[in-house]
């Protein structure tokens, strides 16, 4: 089966500056693929060219299995939907959701049909003959999509299109943006530089770093096995520390990690080889235990001392000094004992190997 | 108890009124309303020292058919001359307002081009390029096109040329300031929705440009209605306007009543257009305000359906020109028209130079090179000299005096009240818009009476009424971009308003204060009109003795005067840009 779109080798340069490096990506029928990553990491680029505004310097864009390299954005049966949400300002909803269709040169009846389907999906019947600057940044960016979907395009670009919102409207245009996409079982390529956002919608995420693919996999595979130092820090919070393999076997590897005052064992993955590494434990994987409680075989175990308790709600953030000297921090679900550490009690941190993630040291 | 409290009260009160609009709110009304209001008045006075109301000049106004005549060649000038800017300038300024900034900032400097030659000059250099033996017909000739000269000069495509030179920049540069607020998203957008190039331009970009096209319209219509010099040097006696015959009463009959008659026409006339426009358009959108507030009218629905046909229109033609995609940022066709529109706006100003080496006294092409003698006649004339200084004299003053009253306003404007705003704008912007043969007859009139024709300060303060809304615009446009969280920084770190406002905001505000003065300082340096009326027995300023030379003999001294002053100001610019753009690095 061909892959609905399929970037090969494109890359794209602004006079001798490299906005993106040579990169390939596949997106399969249906699926919601997020770009992510920081600001400048050539996301945009990415979905310019996809959508036509923007000619690559090299390499092969297909849609369908056909080559749309270098077809007119009105040609490709894409729809975007930008940041600033570019309604125009001087036409009424209705107009502004009607102008694919009648670009498309459907029947007026049929049209307005269409209009009030799509309205009612976004849940605004009522606003259809307000002029957009009327609306609320909210429903100017539910109308925004359903001008995208009124027609049915194949492919649906979103750029950032939460940016702008305040965090209760992001969290629930999230869910019905997700809602839609299931509805609609259409192919989603959505781009932000929020983590959370990723992790709740997508079947699939690209992390992107100076204009290269940095790592692509399920959000599932990005946060509990990143490949590198920047996938690990990006997502999510991280204990990160340096440390050199001693000895390798095929169940497990032995770390020396001097800031943490001991050796620490991880599984061993297929990440590295011998010498220098660094390795990343997230907070929730580490246990807090008393100093003297007696440590099961085969668990990672660290001595330390509690420098700062932080309630936030259910989950309750603490901060521990390791007799290398090193701060990490522990979260785990609150309870009152846990609360009550007086700073400078020696506790112990806890995880398993398997939780131990082993990474390449960045050269 | 009552005492402190009343203090505190009418401490407060007095912290709410917006005291630096008084200046020029004040200054306007003494200096504009009140002697162009007198001076309309006039229409009704009984001439005689019996006094009393009358309406005999209206009465003959109506009655004569040669007024009316004169109003409709006025309308007919003033009409072409904005549909042929619009027309002409739309292009350029779409290509300005889309293209990258190092381009944009070339192609402005070239549509400004003729602001920085006087207007005499550039009429006089039209002379030279449509005369029997000019330029153009040279050329024809040449190329063997025609067999004899043809008569170019002294008709109506003559006056159209001279015109439309003279406010096609004005046109282009607003049109660019609304074109330039048009989210590029928007035609992005329109593309990825299906629309075709054609449509996205006709059903995106023109209707959302066409606050601009109207903006620009509106004042070229406007400005195009009191010209009278043009006219009267490049056109024939059937291209009379309107402003010649109120000359023709004041200087000639002494009649000033019905001047005042005609007068009250004229501005009639401007503010027909002026309420036309805000019916169809609203006055909001002269100032870069939005469009799109109210759902479309019946007329806009009309309008919408035309540019529905254009756009399917121009994307069937698109279909048959050849598939391949053109390179984006390469559009040949706007490129080449543009050009050939920029040469037409450069062409006088540079025209001048070479001529300003000629060795014969005649202002005639070719020019019989090479000879510095007109630059001498100036460097040696004490009369030359004496305009020379006196115009920076004058236009110095008039910076320094429309600074001081115009900054405090926009000001008052950008940070102050809020009720009422839109009033005081439009009477700052006033002298914009009425035509500047009313105030300069107006003043006149007033200046004797208190018998101050002929004095720097008559001149200063007519030249400051002109000034003082390009220094209220420009500074009012950088206030609006000012972080007010500097000044409040400034005041948490223990500076007081006046060492905030002299510290930091000024400093910040210095580009946007150097755009105004330079700007006022150029409306006074090469105005013309206030000048022929009150400069009276006082020696001239440059442009009245360019006129008053040239009514004499054009000679080429004019030529040489233009070229030093085209060098001066480009001088100035380079040094203004270099000003703002080192400020630029410095802040960021
Ligand atoms: N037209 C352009 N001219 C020059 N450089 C550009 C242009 N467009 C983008 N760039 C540069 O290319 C790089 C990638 O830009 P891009 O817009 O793809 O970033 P992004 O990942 O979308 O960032 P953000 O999260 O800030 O939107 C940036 O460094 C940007 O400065
Ligand atoms: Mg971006």
């Amino acid at each position: 089966m061909t892959a609905k779109l399929q970037l090969e080798r494109v890359w794209k340069r602004y006079g001798t500056f490299t906005a993106l490096q040579e990169t390939s990506l596949d997106l399969r029928e249906g699926e919601f693929l997020t770009l992510l990553g920081p600001s400048g990491s050539g996301k945009t680029t990415i979905l310019m060219m996809v959508a036509g505004l923007v000619l690559p310097d090299g390499g092969r864009i297909a849609i369908d299995g056909r080559d749309a390299t270098r077809d007119p954005p009105f040609r490709r049966d894409i729809g975007m939907v930008f940041q600033s949400y570019a309604l125009f300002p001087h036409m009424t909803v209705a107009d502004n959701i009607a102008f694919p269709l009648r670009m498309r040169r459907q029947r007026e009846a049929h049209v307005q049909a269409e209009v009030k389907r799509v309205l009612e999906l976004v849940q605004l019947p009522h606003v259809a003959d307000r002029m957009p600057r009327q609306l609320s940044g909210g429903q100017q960016q539910r109308i925004a999509l359903a001008r995208c979907i009124v027609y049915r395009p194949g492919i649906i670009l979103m750029d950032e299109p939460l940016g702008a919102l305040d965090k209760k409207l992001r969290d629930q245009l999230q869910i019905e943006i997700k809602r839609l996409h299931r509805q609609l079982g259409t192919t989603m390529l959505y781009v932000t530089d929020a983590q959370v956002v990723t992790l709740t919608m997508s079947d699939r995420v690209c992390l992107m770093n100076h204009g290269c693919i940095e790592q692509i996999g399920t959000p599932a595979d990005l946060y509990f096995r990143p490949r590198s130092v920047f996938a690990a820090d990006f997502l999510g919070d991280s204990n990160l520390l340096e440390g050199n393999i001693l000895q390798r076997s095929t169940s497990e590897t032995l770390v020396d990690c001097p800031g943490l005052g001991g050796r620490v064992l991880a599984a061993s993955g297929d990440a590295a080889g011998a010498g220098p590494c660094r390795i990343l434990v997230r907070p929730e994987s580490m246990v807090l235990a008393a100093a003297a409680a007696p440590v099961e075989a085969g668990c990672n175990a660290v001595a330390a001392v509690v420098r700062d308790v932080i309630f936030t709600g259910n989950v309750t953030r603490t901060t521990v000094e390791s007799a290398g000297g090193t701060l990490l921090s522990v979260a785990g679900l609150t309870h009152e004992a846990g609360l009550s550490l007086p700073p400078g009690a020696a506790v112990q941190v806890r995880w398993r190997p398997a939780q131990t993630v082993l990474l390449p040291a960045p050269r | 108890m009552t005492g402190a409290a009343g203090l505190a009260a009418l401490r407060g009160r007095l912290r709410g009124v917006p005291w630096p609009l008084f200046p020029a709110i004040a200054f306007l009304l003494v200096m504009m309303v009140y002697p162009v209001g007198r001076f309309l008045l006039l229409s009704v006075e009984a001439r005689g020292p019996a006094g009393g109301w009358t309406t005999a000049n209206y009465q003959r106004l109506l009655d004569g058919a040669l007024y009316w005549r004169v109003l409709g060649i006025t309308l007919r000038c003033a009409g072409w001359t904005t549909l042929l800017s619009v027309l002409f300038g739309y292009p350029v300024a779409y290509l300005i307002a889309t293209s990258g900034n190092r381009l944009r900032a070339r192609l402005t400097f070239w549509v400004m081009l003729p602001f920085w030659t006087s207007f005499l000059v550039r009429t006089f250099a039209w002379i030279v390029l449509l005369g029997r033996n000019g330029v153009l017909n040279q050329w024809l000739q040449g190329l063997g096109l025609i067999e004899s000269p043809l008569r170019l000069l002294f008709t109506f495509p003559a006056v159209m040329v001279g015109m439309l030179h003279a406010l096609m920049p004005l046109c282009v540069v607003t049109m660019v300031a609304v074109m330039e607020g048009i989210d590029g998203d928007l035609t992005r957008a329109a593309m990825t929705l299906g629309a075709p190039r054609g449509s996205t331009f006709w059903r995106i970009y023109f209707p959302l440009s066409l606050p601009g096209v109207a903006a620009g319209g509106l004042l070229v219509f406007i400005s195009a209605l009191g010209f009278f010099i043009t006219p009267a040097l490049l056109g024939s006696p059937h291209e009379i306007m309107l402003p010649q015959i109120i000359l023709q009463q004041v200087q000639e009959l002494l009649n000033w009543n019905f001047a005042g008659a005609l007068a009250v026409l004229m501005v009639a006339t401007v503010l027909v257009a002026f309420l036309l426009f805000d019916r169809l358009f609203g006055v909001s959108s002269l100032t870069g305000g939005s469009a799109g507030s109210r759902p479309p009218g019946r007329l806009a629905r009309a309008g919408t359906a035309v540019l529905a046909g254009l756009g399917h229109g121009f994307d069937a033609l698109g279909r048959l020109l050849p598939a391949r995609r053109p390179r984006p940022g390469r559009r040949p066709v706007l490129f080449g028209f543009s050009l050939l529109v920029l040469g037409f706006l450069a062409l006088p100003s540079l025209l001048m130079v070479p001529v300003s080496f000629t060795r014969i006294p005649l202002l005639d092409w070719p020019p019989q090179l090479f000879s510095w003698r007109w630059y001498q006649a100036f460097l040696g004339s004490a009369t030359w000299q004496a305009a020379t200084v006196r115009s920076f004299e004058v236009a110095g003053l008039t910076a320094v005096l429309s600074m001081l009253i115009g900054v405090p306003a926009a000001f008052g404007l950008v940070r102050g009240l809020r009720r009422g705003n839109a009033a005081v704008l439009a009477l700052l912007l006033s002298p914009l818009i009425v035509p500047r043969i009313i105030i300069a007859v107006a003043l006149f009139y007033l200046y004797a009476r208190l018998d101050m024709v002929g004095t720097i300060a008559g001149l200063v303060l007519g030249h400051s009424i002109l000034a003082i809304p390009y220094v209220v615009v420009t500074v009012m446009a950088v206030l609006k971009g000012y972080d007010i969280r500097l000044d409040n920084a400034a005041w948490s770190l223990g500076a007081n308003r006046r060492r905030t406002l002299w510290h930091v905001t000024l400093p910040l505000l210095r580009a946007g204060l150097v755009a105004g003065f330079l700007f006022a300082f150029v409306t006074s340096f090469d105005e013309l009109t206030i000048a022929l009326f009150v400069t009276g027995g006082l020696g001239a300023t440059l442009p009245k003795q360019m006129w008053d030379s040239a009514i004499l003999q054009v000679d080429p001294t004019l030529a040489a005067v233009s070229t030093l002053l085209l060098l001066l100001i480009t001088a100035v610019l380079l040094l203004a840009g270099f000003i703002s753009r080192r400020d630029r690095a410095a802040h960021g």
